[in-house]
């Protein structure tokens, strides 16, 4: 079991050893740096049109060129990046937050609380990927508020059905027995004792998580009910980028490659991650 | 006895970790007779299943590696034969009963299908029938109940001492000239080892097959060994008959080992324990490995690395007190 | 097995159930009127209490629930759109879906197999992670501009197949190979994992010491085991397929239940919405019950104690 200080200079080792989890770390990095310093690093306005320069090719004004109504595709692939932290962050954070919770309960209390929740977990499952965020955007209507929480209700059960093996797991342990024959009361157990020993499985799942989630939202942009133009989400911009592929397919290109690196930095880093927190699978 | 059908000669096997190098075996010699029963006596973890594994080249590589030595099997140098000689040697001349027979059994096979590709692979067996019939006659001989029907068994349907049984039958299938056993009934009830071990015995002087027999427990070695070969953090510290063993053991921690035996026909107050733990095999200190935990080191024994010395005929120590 | 296809299948009614109310309930999330969302926001007030009375909206929602169910396989649930009972419409689009899904599950299960099963037998060599970084990559890919680079190279540049539509046997090629590469990776990942973790088991050693040659102890008693734990993502692969079919289908204009649901949606046909969603979730749930038979069949011990 990680998670203790102790073993986190280790993790931290093996990772940084792992050349494939470290350049994840570094793209990571680097995506989140993209999104905080945009207005800082874009040359130009992400939303404002010139039609002078559509389909402007690359130049040192337009690194990477203009799309059909003139803009900057730069700056909007760096504002884009602003929108999908946005989506990942709140989004993951939404089903951490009640997936752990309703994971937790149902693994340390069983019975007919465990039973309930897992079967509703078993309905969210049932509908796969995508499905279940895309039908409750397409009724709250598309914009981003929506879309975080159509994404963050369809993660919620990969997250419930985690925390609730970890917890089966760690309550068979004799210090959990221990800890309630001493009197201490159900949910002070829970936090003290089996959440920080089912932490390494949530934490991969997170990192793997932020991935499948950008994809979904950017899925949804790309179906166009996700976040609406101009915002310069990236998934969106493929969409309409899309009409023009055979004239300019550059435009299609660049929020293509950029969904595709930020979710290779995720996968990266989540799988070296796995094998970092699982030292079962090193001889 | 004629020239002997193993012999190993100063056998070092390391294992590459991601905490360091281990030294699981250092100048390892012994060698097992035509016929003979030799016993290869240790605490766990000090490199017995190492040895079996070496000498059927199944160690693990990477992270383990032979880096010296000599291993012969009949004459013919183990160490230099390709993968394809070797595993026509594998199963067919030498065959390995594993400590563990509910993980050694492949739980998607029947008992029956796993024994009989032992035999295929090494003989032409041309109809099925006679296969089976030879399958189902292997497991009445190892008295495995039911054959008929076991044959037909997953793994999961047979008991502990069946499925010891049934690696029996595949190590027995093409009549090997060495087996290898190790631990053969550590992971059995009490009541199911003496079978099985009278099982092997039998079927060992029926064969004329030899048998390297690996076990922590001198008792087992003392029922079945002729002579045995103590071991201690990947060395062999003492080597002599079974007998001589018990009546005159010389290394101190044979001496140990014997006294934390518990015994029925001496008055014992209590059981003597030996002092201390193996020695960190990544990191091992000069001088003899057991110095300390040893009652009787002398300042030498803190310089160099007693070998193995035959200190009168036939029995053999690695001790500086002895010499 | 008997007994135990019984159990799975009863199991599979409060799912089932729950998958209904769920898509029924979906509906209820828009805000306001569903009236109104249905009849668009131009609609006259006349058009809106057509709906009401249509669908039985002024009835109170178990009533609704209880009409939805019926509606759904009686015929008497109709779309907006092609004004026609639900189920006829779905139908033919499931079946195309299905031959997109299959053909895409069938490339995702060699590709991956082999892929994982060579990663194990050669790991930390160059071949593992070059193996690694290709799973990665096909997982990482959006199926959407992935569709759309095969389509710009195949189609477009080189103009070796179709760009879109259904057909003949090449107009299924760009779609499956699309929909598949992430299904292909992480089934690449996962025969990788549960391969490493059966080849470290004793009965491998005993299979190597019997003399087996390295072939036979992968190929047989190692991928043996090593595809039980792998036969669970392929069936959950099969509903990211479904749902993945989505956007491809969307890319390739192939006329599949994933299109007809976006296009249902984009012209809020929602009775089609509402039928596209149980009918995949329903085939989703029952392809999950195949994967359990076929687990028991793979692992005697289930096959044994489900008795």
């Amino acid at each position: 079991m990680a998670g203790k200080p102790s073993s986190l200079r280790l993790i931290f080792g093996r990772i940084r050893r792992n050349p494939i989890a470290f350049l994840g770390l570094l793209i990571i990095l680097g995506y989140v740096g993209m999104a905080l310093f945009a207005p800082v690093l874009a040359p130009h306005d992400p939303i404002r049109q010139d039609l002078d320069k559509s389909f402007a090719p690359i130049s040192a004004e337009h690194p990477l060129g203009c799309d059909e109504f003139g803009r900057d595709i730069l700056s909007r692939i760096l504002f884009g990046a602003r929108i999908s932290l946005t989506i990942q962050v709140f989004s993951v954070g939404i089903a951490l937050f009640v997936g752990v919770f309703l994971g937790a309960i149902s693994g340390f209390f069983g019975g007919w609380i465990d039973e309930g929740i897992m079967r509703i977990m078993d309905i969210l499952l049932a509908f796969p990927g995508i499905l279940l965020a895309l039908a409750i955007v397409a009724m709250l209507g598309p914009d981003l508020h929506n879309l975080i929480i159509a994404i963050g209700i369809y993660s919620i059960p990969q997250f419930a059905r985690i925390t609730r093996g970890s917890v089966l797991t760690v309550k068979q342990n004799e210090y959990v027995t221990a800890a309630r024959a001493i009197g201490e009361t159900k949910p002070s157990v829970i936090l003290r004792y089996v959440l920080p020993n089912a932490i390494s499985p949530i934490i991969i799942q997170t990192t793997l998580r932020m991935a499948t989630v950008l994809l979904t939202a950017a899925g949804l942009g790309f179906l166009g009910l996700g976040v609406q133009p101009p915002q310069p989400e990236w998934g969106t911009m493929l969409s309409t980028a899309r009409m023009y592929l055979r004239s300019a397919p550059m435009v299609a290109f660049f929020p293509g490659v950029s969904i595709m690196i930020v979710v290779l930095g995720f996968n990266f880093f989540g799988d070296g991650l796995q094998d970092a927190l699982n030292p079962k699978l090193k001889d | 006895m004629g020239d002997p059908i193993l012999s190993v000669k100063n056998l070092t096997v390391h294992f590459h970790t991601e905490a360091g190098v281990v030294k699981a075996l250092e100048d390892v010699s012994f060698s097992v007779g035509q016929g003979e029963v030799l016993g290869l006596v240790g605490e766990t973890g000090c490199g017995k299943s190492v040895t079996a594994l070496s000498v059927m080249r199944l160690i693990p590589t990477p992270p383990g590696r032979i880096v010296g030595g000599t291993i012969h099997f009949d004459g013919r140098d183990v160490l230099a034969l390709s993968e394809e000689e070797m595993r026509s040697l594998r199963g067919k001349d030498m065959a390995m009963i594993f400590q563990d027979p509910i993980s050694s059994l492949n739980p998607v096979f029947t008992a029956g299908y796993q024994v009989e590709e032992a035999i295929v692979t090494h003989e032409a067996v041309p109809r099925r029938e006679d296969l089976i019939a030879r399958v189902t006659g292997l497991f009445k001989k190892v008295n495995i109940s039911d054959p008929e029907k076991s044959v037909r068994s997953y793994p999961h349907m047979l008991s502990g001492g069946m499925k010891q049984r049934v690696m029996i039958a595949m190590g027995l299938s093409c009549s090997p000239r060495l087996i290898i056993a190790d631990e053969p009934t550590t992971a059995l009830d009490v009541s199911i080892q003496a079978q099985i071990l009278s099982l092997i015995r039998r079927l060992q002087m029926e064969g004329g097959s030899s048998v390297l027999l690996i076990s922590h427990d001198l008792g087992v070695i003392a029922a079945m060994a002729q002579t045995v070969a103590v071991m201690y953090a990947g060395s062999i510290v003492e080597k002599t008959s079974v007998k001589t063993l018990f009546d005159r053991p010389l290394h101190p921690y044979t001496r140990g080992l014997l006294g934390a035996i518990p015994r029925l026909d001496v008055d014992q107050e209590r059981l003597s324990v030996i002092p201390g733990t193996l020695p960190d095999l990544f990191n091992l200190p000069r001088g003899c490995k057991f110095r300390e935990r040893c009652s009787e080191a002398l300042p030498l024994c803190a310089e160099g690395r007693p070998l193995l010395a035959e200190i009168e005929p036939g029995h053999e120590v690695a001790c500086y007190a002895r010499a | 097995m008997g007994r135990f296809v019984a159990q799975r299948l009863l199991m599979l009614v409060p799912v089932l159930l729950g998958v209904s109310l769920v898509a029924f309930c979906i509906i209820q999330l828009s805000p306001g009127d569903p009236a109104q969302v249905m009849a668009g926001m131009e609609a006259s007030e006349a058009d809106i209490e057509m709906i009401r009375e249509k669908f039985g909206l002024n009835e109170p929602l178990p009533v609704q629930y209880w009409a939805f169910l019926k509606g759904l396989f009686s015929g008497n649930l109709v779309s907006l759109r092609y004004e026609a009972p639900v189920m006829e419409i779905v139908l033919p689009h499931l079946k195309n879906t299905l031959i997109l899904a299959s053909m895409s599950i069938v490339l995702a299960v060699l590709l991956g197999v082999a892929t994982g099963v060579c990663s194990a037998v050669m790991r930390k060599t160059w071949v593992d992670y070059l193996a690694t970084v290709l799973a990665l990559f096909g997982v990482s890919m959006p199926v959407f501009w992935w569709g759309l680079l095969l389509m710009l190279l195949f189609s477009v540049k080189l103009a070796w197949l179709p760009s879109g539509g259904m057909g003949t046997f090449a107009h299924l090629i760009l779609p499956s190979v699309a929909l598949g590469t992430s299904s292909a990776g992480i089934i690449a990942r996962m025969t990788r994992s549960s391969m490493l973790d059966v080849l470290k088991q004793d009965y491998i050693t005993t299979a190597t010491a019997k003399g087996l040659v390295r072939s036979v102890v992968v190929g047989r008693h190692a991928l043996r085991n090593a595809l039980i734990p792998t036969v669970t993502v392929i069936g959950l692969q099969f509903g990211q397929l479904l749902a993945g079919a989505v956007l491809t289908e969307t890319v390739f204009s192939w006329p599949g239940v994933g299109r007809l649901l976006v296009t249902s949606i984009l012209s809020r046909d929602f009775p089609m919405v509402q039928a596209t969603l149980v009918i995949v979730a329903a085939l989703f749930v029952f392809v999950n019950l195949a994967v359990d038979m076929l687990y028991a069949v793979l692992d005697p011990r289930i096959r044994y104690h489900g008795r």
